[in-house]
C-alpha cells in the first residue's frame, strides 16, 4: 500500500536502466520505499542502482530480464512478478525509445512504435488486471510533452507517446472504481542518454525534476503531472499555434 | 456442478478509515454469509462503522465482513445489569435504549458511532480509563467465528487466552458476532461536569492528575497552535454521572432522555482548510469552553464531535491521520517535545489534541492502554515533512517504553511494533491456533506484518 503521504512500499520499474527511472528509484528509496523489482533488457547493468537503493534503505531489490518488444512473453513476465510479490504498490513504465539523437540510425520506424506504444500496452494490460485483483495500486507512465503535438522530426516517437498517453488516461478512467490509479508523467526535455547530442529545448531539466513531478503526483489525486510544471503552459501555447507558425518555429529541431 | 447454496451477495467497494488516507477496494459481504466467506476467502476482515482512523477495517482485494448487518440481538437483564448484543450494534443505539432504563455503557470512546465488535477489537478506552480500564474489562463473554469453527470465549475460563487475544486483536483472530457486557447503573442521562482553562501544558497535566483522584471521567484538550507562554494551554473537563437529586426538580422527568441530534455535510470535494482556519478553530474552542460547573448531556460531554456526522470530510481529499501514543509516567517532557516538534514541522498543523491519563493496563496482548499518559493529535496530511517528524517521535515513544494505538495508525514503521507490543509473538501463536492458514488479514496487518512471525526486524 501507499502510506498516507503517497509513498509506496513495493515498486516495480520496467526499463530500470533508464536515467530518469534510476533517479526516481533512488528518490523513492530515500523517502521510505522498501522493496524494488527492477526489470530491464540487461540486468547486469543494474548492479550500481541496486547498491544505491540498498544504501538508501531498501530491504530487497529483485531483478527481472525484460524486453518490451518480446510481446509473447510480456504478459507472463508481468504476471510472474505480481505472483512473486505480496503486492506491487507502484509500477513505473519507464522504457522508451527515441529515434533522434546519437543512436538514431540504428532504430527502425517500427521499433519506435513497438517499444513506446505496443510494448507499453502489452505490459500495462496484465499490470492493470493484477492491480485490480490487489484492490489498490498506482501505475506511473512516462509519456512526454511530445504526445501533445508532433514535429516533423519526432513524428514516430511523438505519435507513439500520444498513443501511450491516450491509452493510459483511458485506462485510468476504466480503473477509477477499482482502487487503481494511472498517473501520466509528461516530461519536457530531460538531459539523459536519450537526448545526448540534441540541442536542449526551452525549459530543459535534469532527471530529479521528473522525480519531483512523480512524488507530487503520488500524494495528490492528479492524473497528469508535468516536469517541469511550466512546460504545461508552453505546450498549451504550442498546441494551439497555427500550422504555418508552428512549422517555422520547430523547423530544424 | 450444481449447488443450491445461496449465492453470497458481495459488493466491490473502496474502503478507507476515518482519516480517508489509504483507500483500497474489497468485496463487502453481509454478515449472514460470514461462514461461507471465511471458508472461501484467502483474505477476510471484519468492519464495523469504520471509525478506526487508518487501515484496520479494510483488506485490499479480499473480503470485508460488514458487521453492521448482523441480525440484531438485544437482551438486557435489568436485575444483573448485563446486556447481550450482536457485535454490529453501535454504542449510540445501545445508549438510546438503555439510558431511559437507567443504564450506561461501561466505557465509551470519543464517538458513540462505533460498534461493539469494533470496541472489543480495539479494546477502546474512554474518559474513565483511569478508574475503569478499557472496554474488554467489562465484556463477560463473546462469540467468535474463526476458520477453525465458532468459539465462545470468556475472560477467566480455559478460553481466556483467546478472549484476550481477541480484545485489542484488531479483528485478526476472527469475526465477533455477539458479546455480553456489564453495564453501569445511572440515575440520569446527564453528566455533572467541571471545566477549567489552564494557561500552559504543565498546568493542564497537573489538573488532570488532580481531578483523576475524585472524578470518574476526565480529559484535556490542548491548543497546539498557541505560541510562546501560552504553548500547551488547554481546557480540562472532568465529571461524573449526575445523580437525580443534582437535577432541578422541573427537569427530572426528562433527565433520562438521550437524543444526539446530528447534521451531515454534503459529500463535496472540500479543499483543505487553511492554517488560519485551524488556528481560529483552536482559539474558538479555548474561548468557548466556559469554565465552571454544569450539568450537561451525554453527547456534549462524551461525544461533542458526533453532532456533525461526517466531520472527517473537512480535511480535504488528502485526508488526515491521528497520531496517538501512550507512555509511562515520567515522560511528561516527551508530550511537550512532541507538541513542539509537530507545531514546527513544515506544512503541519496539529488540529485536535487530546491528553488523558491511563490507569492500569488491560489483559489483552495487543491492548493499547498502559498506565501513564496518552496524547492524541489530529494531523491533516500536507507534504512529507510530517512523515520524518513522526518517525523520529515514534522512536522516542519506544525509547520511553510507550506505544502507538493501532486503531489510529496508518504509517508507523513496522520494526517498532514488537518493541511497542512485547507480547506480539505470544499473540501470534494464539492467533495461529484459531486461524492456521492466516485467512484473517487486513491492510493494517499486511503493512505491519502483525500476523506473521517476522524476519524483518532491525535494531533501532
Ligand atoms: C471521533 C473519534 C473519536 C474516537 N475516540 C476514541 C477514544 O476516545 N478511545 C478509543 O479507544 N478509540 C477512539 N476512537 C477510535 C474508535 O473507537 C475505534 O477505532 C473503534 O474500533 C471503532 O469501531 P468501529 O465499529 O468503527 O470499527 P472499525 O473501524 O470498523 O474497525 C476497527 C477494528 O475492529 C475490527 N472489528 C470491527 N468489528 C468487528 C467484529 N464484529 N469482529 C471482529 N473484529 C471487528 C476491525 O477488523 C478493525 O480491526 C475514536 C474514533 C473517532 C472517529
Ligand atoms: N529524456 C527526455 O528528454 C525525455 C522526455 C520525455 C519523456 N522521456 C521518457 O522517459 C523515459 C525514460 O527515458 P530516459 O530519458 O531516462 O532515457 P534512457 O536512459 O535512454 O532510458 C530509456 C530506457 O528504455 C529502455 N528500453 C529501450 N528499449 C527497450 C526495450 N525494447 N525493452 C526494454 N527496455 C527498453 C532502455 O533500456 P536499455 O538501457 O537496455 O537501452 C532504457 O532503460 C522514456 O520512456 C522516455 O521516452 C524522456
Amino acid at each position: 500500500m501507499n502510506d498516507p503521504f503517497g509513498i509506496p512500499e513495493t515498486v516495480l520499474i520496467l526499463g530500470a536502466t533508464s536515467e530518469i527511472a534510476t533517479d526516481m528509484a533512488v528518490t523513492l528509496a530515500n523517502n521510505g520505499s522498501r522493496h524494488f523489482v527492477l526489470a530491464a533488457r540487461s540486468i547486469e547493468r543494474l548492479d550500481d542502482l541496486a547498491r544505491r537503493l540498498t544504501d538508501a534503505g531498501a530491504r530487497s531489490v529483485d531483478r527481472v530480464a525484460f524486453d518490451a518488444t518480446d510481446l509473447d512473453s510480456n504478459q507472463g513476465t508481468v504476471r510472474q512478478i505480481f505472483a512473486d510479490h505480496a503486492s506491487i504498490d507502484l509500477a513505473i513504465v519507464a522504457f522508451g525509445l527515441l529515434d533522434t539523437g546519437v543512436s538514431a540510425g540504428e532504430i527502425s520506424a517500427v521499433d519506435v512504435a513497438m517499444v513506446n506504444y505496443v510494448g507499453a500496452v502489452s505490459v500495462m494490460e496484465p499490470m492493470a488486471e493484477a492491480m485490480v485483483g490487489q484492490g489498490h495500486g498506482v501505475i506511473a507512465v512516462l509519456s512526454s510533452v511530445a504526445a501533445e503535438r508532433p514535429r516533423g522530426s519526432n513524428r514516430l516517437y511523438a505519435s507513439a507517446k500520444a498513443g501511450l498517453d491516450s491509452y493510459s488516461r483511458g485506462l485510468g478512467d476504466a480503473l477509477a472504481d477499482d482502487g487503481v490509479r494511472v498517473l501520466v508523467v509528461r516530461p519536457g526535455f530531460v538531459h539523459t542518454r536519450m537526448t545526448e547530442g540534441l540541442e536542449p529545448a526551452p525549459l530543459s531539466v535534469h532527471p530529479p525534476a521528473v522525480s519531483d513531478a512523480l512524488m507530487k503526483g503520488l500524494t495528490g489525486r492528479r492524473t497528469v503531472v508535468w516536469a517541469p510544471p511550466p512546460v504545461r503552459l508552453l505546450m498549451s501555447v504550442l498546441r494551439h499555434l497555427p500550422t504555418g507558425i508552428y512549422r517555422r518555429i520547430t523547423a530544424g529541431r | 456442478m450444481i449447488t443450491d447454496e445461496p449465492r453470497v451477495r458481495r459488493q466491490r467497494r473502496s474502503l478507507s478509515g476515518w482519516g480517508r488516507t489509504c483507500p483500497s477496494v474489497a468485496d463487502v459481504v453481509p454478515a449472514g454469509s460470514a461462514d461461507q466467506t471465511i471458508a472461501a476467502s484467502p483474505a477476510v476482515i471484519a468492519r464495523g462503522l469504520g471509525r478506526s482512523y487508518g487501515d484496520a477495517a479494510q483488506s485490499a482485494g479480499g473480503a470485508v465482513l460488514d458487521a453492521t448487518s448482523l441480525p440484531r440481538v438485544f437482551e438486557l437483564d435489568e436485575s444483573s445489569a448485563v446486556l447481550r448484543v450482536d457485535a454490529g450494534i453501535s454504542l449510540e443505539d445501545i445508549l438510546r435504549r438503555i439510558i431511559p432504563l437507567g443504564f450506561f455503557v461501561p466505557v465509551t470512546p470519543g464517538t458513540s458511532r462505533v460498534t461493539v465488535g469494533g470496541a472489543i477489537a480495539s479494546d477502546v478506552h474512554g474518559k474513565n480509563h483511569h478508574k475503569d480500564g478499557s472496554f474488554a474489562n467489562h465484556v463477560t463473554e463473546l462469540t467468535l467465528l474463526t476458520p477453525t469453527g465458532p468459539r465462545r470465549l470468556r475472560p477467566d475460563d480455559e478460553s481466556a487466552p483467546f478472549f484476550w487475544a481477541t480484545a485489542g486483536g484488531m479483528g485478526l483472530t476472527g469475526f465477533i458476532t455477539e458479546a455480553t457486557i456489564s453495564l453501569q447503573r445511572v440515575e440520569t442521562g446527564l453528566i455533572a461536569s467541571d471545566t477549567t482553562r489552564e494557561p500552559d501544558l504543565d498546568a493542564v497535566m497537573q489538573r488532570l492528575v488532580d481531578v483523576d483522584r475524585s472524578s470518574g471521567y476526565s480529559v484535556a484538550w490542548v491548543d497546539g497552535l498557541a505560541k510562546g507562554r501560552s504553548f500547551g494551554r488547554g481546557v480540562v473537563n472532568s465529571g461524573d454521572h449526575a445523580p437525580l437529586d443534582a437535577i432541578q426538580p422541573d427537569q427530572r422527568p426528562t433527565a433520562r432522555r438521550y437524543d444526539p441530534g446530528v447534521v451531515s455535510l454534503p459529500p463535496l470535494p472540500y479543499p483543505q482548510p487553511p492554517g488560519i482556519a485551524m488556528k481560529a478553530f483552536n482559539e474558538l474552542w479555548y474561548r468557548a469552553s466556559r469554565p465552571g460547573h454544569r450539568v450537561e448531556s451525554i453527547t456534549s460531554f462524551f461525544h461533542p464531535l458526533d453532532a456533525l456526522a461526517n466531520w472527517n470530510l473537512v480535511y480535504g481529499h488528502r485526508g488526515f491521520l491521528q497520531w496517538q501514543f501512550a507512555v509511562p509516567d515520567g515522560n511528561e517532557s516527551l508530550i511537550a517535545e512532541s507538541l513542539q516538534r509537530l507545531a514546527t514541522t513544515d506544512g503541519t498543523r496539529p488540529t485536535l489534541i487530546v491528553l488523558k491519563r491511563f490507569g492500569a493496563a488491560g489483559r489483552g496482548h495487543l491492548s493499547f492502554p498502559i498506565p501513564g499518559w496518552t496524547l492524541a493529535v489530529d494531523l491533516p496530511v500536507n507534504g512529507t515533512a510530517l512523515r520524518a517528524t513522526l518517525n523520529d517521535l515514534d522512536a522516542k515513544v519506544v525509547a520511553a517504553g510507550g506505544r502507538l494505538y493501532l486503531a489510529k495508525d496508518s504509517r508507523v514503521r513496522r520494526e517498532l511494533i514488537p518493541h511497542m507490543y512485547p507480547r506480539l509473538d505470544e499473540w501470534r501463536s494464539l492467533r495461529n491456533e484459531l486461524d492456521p492458514d492466516g485467512r484473517f488479514v487486513s491492510d493494517l496487518s499486511r503493512r505491519l506484518h502483525l500476523t506473521i512471525f517476522d524476519q524483518e526486524h532491525v535494531t533501532e
